[in-house]
């Protein structure tokens, strides 16, 4: 028993002396893009039962978790599904909350797939239909989605829970990593370039957990390492 | 006004709707950058995700995408890299508005100067090292290094982030600088100027996107993750004419 507590101990010291600098989540994808309400019932953003929507492009991911071939290519994203249930203010702040909903990143070919084209008041004849064709690489359910927005200057942000459970390439994320986060800047306004009937632009990540790497042994395997 | 006055008139309101929204009309994203940008600060509490009044701001990063104007960049040639830096900015401290769900917390840092660069993309030979604890031997120096594509000024840049009251996690934020004018959001320099001007004049740039101060999202003496890019808001535009030339073009 002492000499399990010994190990436990190392294991312990050894977990206690990583650098600060250990990261505890790892980057999946970087994405641009708009965001649109529907079905938009109520006028106003983020009123119950209203849609939350956005489209757009991936710009780079992870090589390490997924392979993507951007010259050949285009990689597009949605997330949909997500009603909105409830809401607080804390002004300026409106604070949304979101039912589950969904996340997709599709992959179409540049020469022989359709181009992604946001158009204006979606959904509308390319919107989402030129983003959601293709081969869906990567997708799963969002869940705790919440966004916020400063009703004085338009800005904001979002973010959610994604555990991935369909695409082409979720087997290549380790089980450790299927259960990620996303986060967004909204913003909106002059700049932006937000097409007609868009809310906001949309520029964001989706995280995983960061996992360290570990090699499997045995106690007797572990024991040498102390012996000289 | 006569009739032929009114018909000039209109005429001369055609032209001005006619005219197509013009070769360098531009509104959006230029540059963007995602995945490996940090940012700093000499006055920061980590442990209280609270800016001092007096800290010093500074972000790096690698750029991933050129759009719009700037598309002309794209690809990247491999070996080379696209970094930013953005510098010379002035904490006014933070302020917590408290909330039921969350409490937000906002920091507004201005510029040291009117003229002073607050943002600056270069180009080099891939060598971009984040390291800890900047600034340190890697940080600035690999991202300010090489020839100077775009430089600009804006007079703040707003951070506010969320952070929740039920388990104290910092979750999502934006950084912006605020709607381009031509006193905020001025580009003044580099090889790139050209691309984001319009008659001679630079056109007016935001810089916008997410903000990340969770805990784990950067390195060690890092203060947040900024996924950002700029996006600039170019004015369609007009060429100065006499009456007579207007009416020319219609004999």
């Amino acid at each position: 028993m002492r000499t399990r507590n010994y190990f436990a101990a190392i294991a312990m010291l050894a977990a206690l002396a990583l650098p600060t600098g250990v990261q505890a989540d790892q980057f999946l994808a970087d994405f641009r893009g708009f965001d649109y309400e529907d079905p938009n019932n109520t006028p106003g953003f983020g009123s119950i039962g209203d849609g939350y929507n956005s489209l757009g492009i991936v710009l780079s991911v992870n090589p390490a978790l997924l392979t993507i071939d951007n010259v050949n290519n285009e990689y597009t994203y949605r997330f949909y599904n997500l009603a909105a249930v409830g809401s607080e203010t804390a002004a300026p702040f409106l604070f949304v909350f979101y039912s589950p909903g969904d996340f997709d990143i599709y992959e179409d070919s540049r020469s022989l797939g359709t181009a992604s084209d946001y158009g204006t008041n979606p959904v509308n004849a390319t919107a989402p239909s030129t983003f959601i064709d293709g081969t869906n690489i990567l997708g799963g359910t969002v869940t705790n989605f919440v966004l916020t927005l400063d009703l004085s200057s338009g800005t904001g942000s979002f973010n959610g829970d994604i555990a991935f459970s369909r695409g082409t390439q979720s087997g290549s994320i380790p089980p450790a990593q299927l259960s990620g986060w996303t986060f967004a800047g909204l913003t909106s306004g002059g700049g932006t370039g937000t097409p007609a009937g868009y809310q906001h632009q949309v520029d964001g990540e989706i995280r995983v957990p960061d996992v360290v790497p570990a090699t499997p042994a045995t106690w007797g395997q572990v024991k040498s390492t102390y012996r000289r | 006004m006569t009739r032929r006055g009114n018909r000039l008139a209109l005429m001369a309101a055609l032209f001005v709707v006619l005219t197509p929204a013009a070769a360098f009309a531009q509104t959006g994203t230029i540059a963007d950058w995602g995945p490996n940008s940090y940012a700093w600060e000499s006055n920061y509490t980590a442990a209280t995700y609270i800016s001092n009044p007096g800290s010093q701001l500074n972000a790096v990063g690698i750029v991933d995408d050129f759009a719009g104007t700037l598309a002309v960049l794209e690809p990247i040639p491999a070996g080379r890299e696209y970094t930013y830096w953005m510098l010379n900015l002035v904490s006014q401290g933070t302020v917590i508005t408290p909330g039921g769900f969350a409490n937000t917390y906002r920091t507004v840092y201005v510029t040291t100067g009117p003229s002073a660069p607050n943002i600056a993309l270069y180009t080099s030979p891939v060598n971009a090292s984040f390291g800890t604890n900047p600034p340190n031997a890697t940080v600035p120096s690999t991202f300010n290094d090489g020839p100077l594509v775009l430089s600009g000024s804006f007079q703040q840049i707003t951070v506010t982030f969320i952070r929740r009251n039920s388990d104290q996690m910092v979750l999502s934020g934006n950084a912006d600088t605020g709607t381009p004018s031509v006193a905020n959001g001025v580009f003044n320099g580099g090889s790139a100027l050209p691309l984001v001007s319009t008659n001679g004049q630079p056109c007016p740039f935001r810089v916008t996107g997410g903000w990340l101060a969770k805990a784990g999202s950067f390195p060690a003496g890092f203060s947040a993750h900024f996924d950002g890019k700029i996006d600039i808001d170019c004015p369609t535009p007009a060429l100065e004419s006499t009456w007579g030339r207007v009416k020319g073009q219609y004999r």
